[in-house]
């Protein structure tokens, strides 16, 4: 609990900013996202960031509540959307990317970004 | 500080309940009538399970927490809904039947049968009064935040009154009773009364042979919403649809696959489908209608009240464990007898109807670009961090020069409602075809988020009166400026409707 206070960004921080490592366009596929932040969380130098997401072992993949409300909350929040009329990939616009960029990465992330490159090139790999 | 563990609190709360009730024999079966699902037969062991004080406890349990307010006749209680949940339950398995072959009949065994029954009518023997307003709170105890990181992957931080209707059912001297007096009195199948705690949290059974008891009662298209969706609506006067019937001739048991899941024929896909239609449309017209929201901070502000104040108690209990939300009913909290004056005032006005009004409406269509910045976002994240909400809210008061209690100025962020988990879990397949999730053909979980997107809403309350509803919003939208760098439209201060 002590932990979470004193931690610089927020869990949405931490997706935002992988975020901006995919490209433009990327598949939401929700059952390889979540297993892979699963999978990544259990690694110890990604712990830090992504230690708030709490999986539960559902059928037929791991998934986060949180994971899924911040997916959901950056698009009531307009940093993200879907695409009409599939709704088969997320898009994050230039502007989004940028504000996320200034305000989250360079102020709060600067020094996970190697971290951050390496989760989101796995997290590419599996949405591919 | 966390004092005694979370069971031990429970065990408590079982044995003075069940050492005062007298346990009758239940001759014969009984029929209860209801308006949705009809009339129908329930077994004296089911009677005999509903007659227990937990189930009983939840009639004083209202299942819309505080809608009434604004839908007056969604009265109906958590017992009402308990026993639909079983009703349902109890056709899903007759349905099943139907579809096995006379060799796999057995895989929904009597005993099966039992233990799916008596999860539906435990499944919300957690909850405490309000509801949902419940857990809100009970998710920050200490005790329960302990006991969920001791069995990670098993309990959803969201409902923890999942967790006590669980650990209720497991507890040993509940456990203990179930088999005396409900097992041999009525002669039932060798039950496994851990399997019906387990069926009642949200990634319970993990038994491959049974996992599919514990889909009907959570899974993604389970009893419990299959019966609150259409009895909410009924209740509240909205008209929105679950083709029950059709969903019971497509829904079938995989007994091949591992773990046997319940799945649904393609001609029953959009039976799930409504499923989730019908949730998204009443977040959107009822759990999250800007009055409901307003009368819970009245309700809101009386937890508040005894979460501030140490001497002040309901029912001689602090009201700072979760325990204690399963010895208070909505009575107890909203009883004026022997209570301070300041309880009492919040409690009058919340009695009376006197409501907060919206000072400030806050949403992407009412923020400026909120593309371009990341503001709107860590606002909306506060949903997340209910202290952080507080010190915004308390910043406020001050930015009002006090004039204001804290517990009379709300800033409210309805909880974001997710539909990938259960459109990721639902299965369609057809026997001897090939299954996919629901979202595979249409990704209607995100359709429906992007629907959710457009239509939620944040709001700013306070006490009525134009003057005070038009300086509360325009010193909040100040305050959103200041902390989070959002401007907001005119729109905002528009459709707070201030007369």
């Amino acid at each position: 609990m002590e932990e979470k206070i004193t931690k610089p960004f927020s869990p949405s921080d931490v997706i935002a900013a992988l975020l901006t490592f995919l490209p433009e366009e990327f598949s939401n596929d929700p059952a390889k996202i979540h297993s892979t932040i699963a999978q990544l969380q259990k690694e110890e130098k990604y712990r830090y960031l992504l230690e708030d997401f709490e999986f539960l072992n559902y059928d037929p993949c791991p998934y986060s509540p949180l994971l899924g409300r911040i997916l959901n909350r950056l698009q009531e929040s307009r940093l993200l959307s879907s695409i009409n009329p599939g709704y088969e990939k997320y898009v994050l616009n230039k502007d989004s990317r940028k504000a996320i960029k200034v305000d989250i990465l360079d102020k709060k992330l600067r020094d996970q970004k190697d971290n951050l490159v390496q989760i989101a090139s796995k997290l590419q790999e599996a949405i591919r | 500080m966390v004092t005694q563990s979370l069971p031990e609190d429970i065990e408590e709360f079982v044995k003075p309940l069940l050492e005062s009730h007298v346990s009758r024999q239940v001759i014969g079966r009984k029929v209860i009538h209801d308006p949705i699902l009809g009339s129908n037969v329930f077994e004296p062991y089911e009677i005999g399970l509903i007659d227990l004080p937990f189930c009983q406890r939840l009639r004083r349990i209202s299942q819309t927490d505080v809608a009434s307010l604004v839908y007056p006749s969604s009265t109906h209680n958590r017992l009402e809904h308990s026993i639909g949940v079983a009703t349902i339950a109890s056709r899903i398995i007759e349905s099943l039947r139907e579809r096995l072959t006379p060799r796999s009949k057995n895989s929904v065994s009597p005993m099966a049968e039992t233990e799916v029954k008596a999860a539906a009518i435990f499944h919300d023997i957690g909850q405490g009064p309000f509801s949902h307003l419940s857990d809100a709170i009970l998710k920050q105890f200490p005790e329960v935040i302990e006991y969920r990181k001791q069995h990670p992957g098993r309990f959803s931080e969201e409902k923890p009154h999942e967790m006590l209707s669980h650990l209720v059912v497991k507890s040993p001297i509940f456990n203990q009773y179930l088999k005396d007096e409900i097992v041999l009195k009525y002669k039932l199948p060798d039950i496994n009364i851990d399997r019906i705690a387990e069926m009642i949290i949200a990634a319970g059974e993990k038994d491959p042979l049974s996992a599919w008891q514990a889909n009907i009662i959570n899974g993604p298209f389970d009893a419990d919403k299959l019966d609150y969706l259409q009895r909410d609506a009924y209740f509240s006067g909205l008209k929105i649809g679950i083709d029950l019937d059709r969903f019971l001739h497509s829904v079938w048991l995989d007994i091949r696959s591992r773990p046997r899941q319940l799945k649904v024929m393609t001609s029953g896909a959009i039976t799930l489908e409504q499923i989730l239609f019908g949730k998204v449309l009443l977040y959107n017209t009822m759990y999250h209608h800007q009055k409901v929201l307003a009368a819970e901070c009245a309700v809101r502000g009386i937890f508040e009240i005894l979460e501030d104040n140490s001497e002040y108690k309901i029912c001689g209990r602090r009201m700072n464990r979760a325990i204690d939300f399963l010895h208070v009913s909505e009575e107890d909290i909203l009883s004026s007898d022997e209570k301070p004056e300041e309880l009492r005032e919040y409690i009058q006005r919340f009695l009376h109807r006197d409501l907060f009004k919206r000072a400030l409406v806050i949403s992407a269509d009412t923020v400026v670009n909120p593309q371009k910045s990341i503001g709107y976002k860590d606002f909306k994240d506060l949903v997340d961090d209910p202290k952080g909400l507080r010190d915004l809210r308390r910043k406020l008061v001050e930015a009002l020069n006090n004039k204001y209690s804290i517990y009379d100025i709300w800033i409210v962020l309805p909880q974001t409602s997710t539909f990938s988990d259960e459109a990721l879990r639902a299965v369609i397949q057809d026997p001897g075809g090939k299954p996919q999730s629901l979202r595979e053909p249409f990704r209607v979980d995100e359709w429906l988020t992007a629907y959710w997107s457009n239509k939620r809403k944040d709001y700013v309350f306070c006490p009525a009166g134009k003057a005070e509803r038009e300086e509360v919003g325009r010193k909040a939208a100040e305050l959103l400026h200041d902390e989070y760098g959002f401007s907001l439209k005119r729109g905002a201060f528009e459709q707070a409707k201030v007369r």
